[in-house]
Parts: C-alpha cells; sequence; structure tokens
C-alpha cells in the first residue's frame, strides 16, 4: 500500500524581479497514516511554500512548481487537474493556518463557513451540514457551540478562532491535516491545548499530520519524525528521537543550542550568527555555509546531498553536510 | 443605534442650515441686480424700485431676508421665483424626477459595469484588460462631463446620425430612451471610472487576505472564493464612493443637462443663476442638500447591513 503522502524532489520557484527564488529546491519528506512529521526552519526557509505547493495553492504567478511529484495515496497531486484537486482540498486534504486572527472570513458566521466545506464535499443538506458543524464545534471543545454557530469571528478570542479553523478543517474528516504554525499566534496556555487537541483528535481519526513550526518545543512534543529545512533544503531528516539527542547538521545543533535549558545559567542566549540569505541569492554550494562556523571552500563549491549516516540501532538519519566528522569531534570536546 | 440616528440627525440639520447660510451669502455677494435683469436695460428707476420693493429686495439682508427665508424653508415654502412668479418648490418637484430618470439608470450602470471591471481587474491583475481598463478609466476620470457630452454629441448624432443630440420628450408627447442614451453615458463615464479602480484596488487588497487561502483551502471553486468571499468584503469602500456619487449625480447634473437640455433640476439651478432668480437658486441648493443629507443616511445604514462589526455594536 502506498503511503499517505510522498513528497519527492519538489521544486517550488517564485520568478520575481530580483530574480528566481528558489524558495523550494529538491525538498522529500513522506508522511503516513496516524504520523505525525514535523518541519523546522526558520521564517523563509521553504516550509510553507512546501505545504502550499501540496494543496496547491502557490500563488501563480509569480509561483510555479517547476518539477518533483507529490504523491498522496499514490496519485501525483501535481499531475491532477484543478478541478479535480478541489476535491480533496478540505475534503482528503486540510490545511490550518498561522494567523487564526485573519484565517476567518469577517463577514460571515462561523457556522456558514464550516457548513460551506461540509456541504461542499458531503453534498448533504444545509440542516444535515448544520448538525455535523454543531458537533465539529463541540468535539474542538468550544463551549455552547450551538450559540457560538451563528457567531462571527470578531466575537471570538485568537484560541476560539484556532478551534474553528481546526473544526473546519476536520469537518469533512481528512486522511491529511497540514498545520502551518498553528500555535504561533497563540498564548503559551492555549498553544498547549491546542496541540493537544490536535494530537487527540489525530488517534481518533487516524490523520497523518505535517506540523510546520519554527519551535522546538513543539516538534518535540508532537512529532514522530522530523525534517529540518534550510534555505530551501532539507539538512536534516530522522526521528524525534535522534533529531534531540543526536543532532548531525551545524544547522540543527544551532537550533538545539539557542534554546534556553532549565537550570543552566545564561547571560545571553546562543544564536546562530548571521542572517538567512535571500531565496534569490542562495551560495552555490551549501546553503548554510554563510552562517556556519565549519564551512570552508568545499562547502561553498559543492551542494553536500542528504545522506543516510544512521546505524542499526539509531535507524535513518538523513543529514546534508560535508563535514560530519569534524562537527561531531567539536562537538565530542566541547560535550567532554 | 438610537442615539447614533439622533445624533446623525441633528448633525445633518446642522449641515443643511450651513449650505443654507453659505449659498444666501454667496448669491448676495455676487454683482448684478436681480430686478434690473428682469426688467432689462431700458427700464427706469422708478420701476425697479418697484419691482424690487415686490420682490422684498429693498429689505435688509440682514436679519430680515435672511430669516423670512430660513423660517420660510422650514416649513417647506421656499419662496416664488422672480423669473416664472411661481413657488419654487413646484419648480423643484416637477424637474427633480426628470433628474432622476437620467441619475439614477446612469449611476446604476456605472456601478454594474466599474465593479465588475473592477473585479476582473483585480482577479487578473497586469494583464491586457486590467492594462486597457485602466488607461480607459484614466481617460474617463480626467475628460470634462461637457467635453465628453459635446464629442458623444458629434460623433452619434451628428456623423452617425443614430441618437438625438438633446432634448427629453418625441414629438408626439412621450419619452424616448433614445434620448437617455446619451447624458447617461456622459453622466456613467466618471463614475464608472472611479468605481471601477476603487473596486480594482480594494479586491486586490481583499485577495491577499487570509480568509481568501482559508476558502481555496476548503476547496471553494474561484469563482465562488471572488465572488463570495472576496466582493463581500471588499464593497465598503464602493458603496462610499457610489453613494458620494449618487448624491451628486442625482443633484449635480448641471452641465450635462445644459448640454443635453434635459429640462431635470441641474438646468433649473444654471438657468437660475444666470438670471439672479435668487429663491431658486437657494431653492436648489437647498434641496441638493437634502438630497446629499438623506443619501448618506441611509449609506449609513447599508455600511451596518454589510458589516456585522457595525452591526452588532
Amino acid at each position: 500500500m502506498s503511503k499517505l503522502l510522498e513528497i519527492k524532489n519538489l521544486q517550488t520557484f517564485f520568478h520575481t524581479d530580483d530574480g528566481i527564488a528558489k524558495s523550494v529546491d529538491g525538498v522529500s519528506y513522506e508522511v503516513d497514516r496516524g504520523e505525525t512529521l514535523g518541519v523546522v526552519g526558520e521564517s523563509g526557509c521553504g516550509k510553507s511554500v512546501t505545504a502550499l505547493s501540496v494543496m496547491r495553492l502557490i500563488p501563480m504567478p509569480p509561483g510555479k512548481i517547476e518539477g518533483g511529484e507529490i504523491l498522496f495515496n499514490g496519485r501525483d497531486l501535481l499531475k491532477l487537474t484543478e478541478e479535480e484537486m478541489r476535491t480533496i482540498r478540505g475534503n482528503e486534504i486540510s490545511m490550518i493556518f498561522q494567523e487564526p486572527m485573519t484565517s476567518l472570513n469577517p463577514v460571515f458566521t462561523i457556522g456558514h463557513q464550516i457548513d460551506e466545506a461540509v456541504i461542499l464535499h458531503q453534498k448533504v443538506s444545509k440542516a444535515e451540514a448544520k448538525n455535523r458543524s454543531i458537533e465539529m464545534l463541540r468535539l474542538v471543545g468550544i463551549p455552547a457551540p450551538e450559540q457560538r454557530y451563528g457567531e462571527y469571528p470578531h466575537q471570538l478570542s485568537g484560541g476560539m478562532r484556532q478551534r474553528v479553523m481546526i473544526a473546519m478543517a476536520l469537518s469533512c474528516n481528512p486522511q491529511l491535516l497540514i498545520a502551518d504554525e498553528p500555535t504561533t499566534a497563540l498564548d503559551v496556555t492555549v498553544q498547549a491545548q491546542i496541540l493537544e487537541l490536535i494530537n487527540k483528535l489525530q488517534k481518533e481519526l487516524g490523520m497523518g499530520v505535517v506540523m510546520i513550526t519554527h519551535d522546538l518545543g513543539v516538534i518535540a512534543e508532537v512529532s514522530d519524525r522530523v525534517a529540518v529545512m534550510y534555505g530551501g533544503k532539507i539538512v536534516e531528516y530522522s526521528s524525534v528521537d535522534e533529531i534531540f539527542h543526536n543532532p548531525q547538521h551545524p544547522y540543527t545543533i544551532g537550533l538545539l543550542d539557542s534554546i534556553p535549558r532549565m537550570g543552566e545559567h545564561h547571560t545571553r542566549l546562543n544564536t546562530i550568527e548571521g542572517t538567512v540569505p535571500a531565496a534569490t541569492s542562495y551560495p552555490k554550494g551549501c546553503h548554510f555555509c554563510t552562517r556556519c562556523s565549519w564551512a570552508d571552500q568545499q562547502c561553498w563549491a559543492q551542494e553536500p546531498l542528504l545522506t543516510d549516516t544512521g546505524s542499526e540501532a539509531s535507524g535513518y538519519h538523513y543529514v546534508a553536510c560535508w563535514h560530519l566528522d569534524r562537527v561531531a569531534a567539536t562537538r565530542g570536546v566541547e560535550a567532554e | 443605534m438610537l442615539t447614533f440616528t439622533i445624533r446623525q440627525f441633528f448633525y445633518s440639520l446642522l449641515i443643511i442650515w450651513g449650505v443654507m447660510t453659505v449659498t444666501f451669502v454667496i448669491i448676495r455677494v455676487l454683482p448684478g441686480d436681480p430686478a434690473r435683469l428682469m426688467l432689462g436695460q431700458r427700464a427706469d428707476a422708478q420701476s425697479i424700485a418697484a419691482l424690487r420693493k415686490q420682490l422684498k429686495l429693498d429689505e435688509p439682508i440682514f436679519p430680515t431676508q435672511y430669516f423670512d427665508f430660513l423660517g420660510k424653508a422650514a416649513t417647506g415654502d421656499l419662496g416664488r421665483s422672480f423669473a416664472f412668479n411661481r413657488p419654487v418648490i413646484e419648480s423643484i418637484l416637477e424637474r427633480f424626477p426628470k433628474s432622476l430618470v437620467l441619475a439614477v439608470p446612469s449611476l446604476l450602470i456605472a456601478t454594474l459595469i466599474g465593479v465588475a471591471i473592477g473585479v476582473y481587474s483585480a482577479w487578473r491583475p497586469y494583464t491586457f484588460f486590467d492594462g486597457a481598463s485602466r488607461v480607459t478609466a484614466i481617460l474617463g476620470i480626467s475628460v470634462p462631463v461637457f467635453v465628453l457630452g459635446a464629442v458623444l454629441i458629434l460623433v452619434f448624432s451628428n456623423w452617425l446620425s443614430v441618437l438625438p443630440a438633446s432634448g427629453y420628450i418625441t414629438k408626439d408627447g412621450g419619452t424616448n430612451l433614445k434620448y437617455l442614451l446619451l447624458p447617461m453615458l456622459a453622466l456613467a463615464a466618471r463614475p464608472l471610472s472611479i468605481i471601477a479602480r476603487i473596486t480594482r484596488s480594494s479586491m486586490l487588497d481583499v485577495l491577499s487576505q487570509d480568509y481568501i487561502r482559508t476558502a481555496r483551502a476548503k476547496g471553494l471553486p474561484v469563482g465562488a472564493t471572488v465572488i463570495k468571499h472576496a466582493l463581500r468584503n471588499a464593497l465598503n469602500p464602493v458603496v462610499t464612493t457610489v453613494s458620494a456619487w449618487l448624491a451628486s449625480t442625482i443633484a449635480g447634473t448641471f452641465f450635462i443637462e445644459k448640454v443635453f437640455a434635459w429640462p431635470g433640476i441641474g438646468m433649473l439651478g444654471f438657468d437660475a443663476v444666470l438670471q439672479l432668480d435668487y429663491p431658486v437658486i437657494q431653492g436648489v441648493v437647498l434641496f441638493t442638500a437634502v438630497v446629499f443629507v438623506v443619501v448618506n443616511f441611509l449609506v449609513d445604514i447599508l455600511y451596518s447591513l454589510l458589516d456585522p462589526k457595525v452591526r452588532l455594536s
């Protein structure tokens, strides 16, 4: 049986006035039923563009999916017509977004907005759709759902609106849920509730989840495996345990080092020096070389490929770096 | 909502009072004597004085004439026309429907076509259609209406001879769509252009909103997204524009009515200015102000229907 979602060598470019922005350049990952893949990286690393490519919601122009395959249950989504794609969006694959405050249409009641998806995909009557919507609102933990059904987005708090978005996304029992920074705009306590909710619903419904975030805490909490992205590419890809306990790519190491830990005394937090280069002007070799303290001429000239460095004990562990030995050696010294 | 309405009502009264006062002052500052104008150049001083007395122009402008005007206007009496010697209100009520016949369809067409063009331009920005509509709109905005009117007459009446150049009533007494077409077109050009531009920019803004992405992610077809989810949100500035134009189209078609000899309220006002017919000028301006205020009041209510945030607060 084919995997739920398999992205193979996806390339999504934006043709801008400043040149071609290779926002996603050769990304591959997969998610299976009941599984959560965490995709982590800084703003602009291509994690959201990858997700929007799966939904085929890249604004075209200026964007264009230039190459690769997106297999969903073995079917290449890139080969479907817009018509066929519409029956998948919101139905088999759903997405929730980072901005709960602005993701709902201000002029329609939340009930109407959930109904819309239900009526569109389940071909049910308005009354049935309403029942379904209220049931979904209850499922995502919105108190007094019958009353909330008739309310407008501005009458709800951010956390409530994100719950509405989740209710909408799950209203048609999707097989895959793409959550693009679903908790970034929310209070920490609400964040935890939303993550718990997604986790719980995933177990109940057996969906695959792609959790996109820049928050390693979120990744640690919900993911089965992790793809670390930088500059439009995946730089490290492994199980969540491996990523947190045996990080190998300098970027992943930098990310983990920048998290403050309980009990450690810091005067300043660790940071990764420099900033992400513009997507129109990535270096020719490794995209991280401009900020990497291990980088040498080879890194600037040649692109490292994602290779499996895993052992039998650790399982698969893909890393794209020329200097794993040196990085590991320095780490070893630091650890001692 | 009730206090809002009451406050709005008092503001409206204040505006109307201001307009009345300003008009009253301006037309009296204008050079020229209505009595002399009516009697002609050769009239002797005695008959002019008699007429001035009859028209009450010999009384002090302030306070007698001013309060006389305000007081009577409050009861709906706008005085008698110097030139026609009939109640001003009668003239206005007779001419106003004719202005409406011209203004309402004209603005309706401007709105429908303008919004359609704007929506399509925003949906497919930077295409040939968008560019062409932009150029046409700039033309439509910058060409004065009387020039456009004259050009339309030249092309359709003089050269092509398909439409009448001016007038309102056919020989057998009825009116005809043929007469309406050219002035309507001339009158629609500017609001249409502006509405198209405003709709386009408002739609472009809305189409980049997150909730449009949500609607698409739900699986809605592009058409439903654009028309239902985007247009509703893009309409506010359009409603503002249309309402501003509605009032000024109904009330301010002076040039168009003159060019096409359309006997509406605009032409009434235009002729009154030439004849220094004070009561008619005052009456037309006052009436116009009232139309403005009423239309704006209705638009405020329309906003609340469009925007749940306004409705529920």
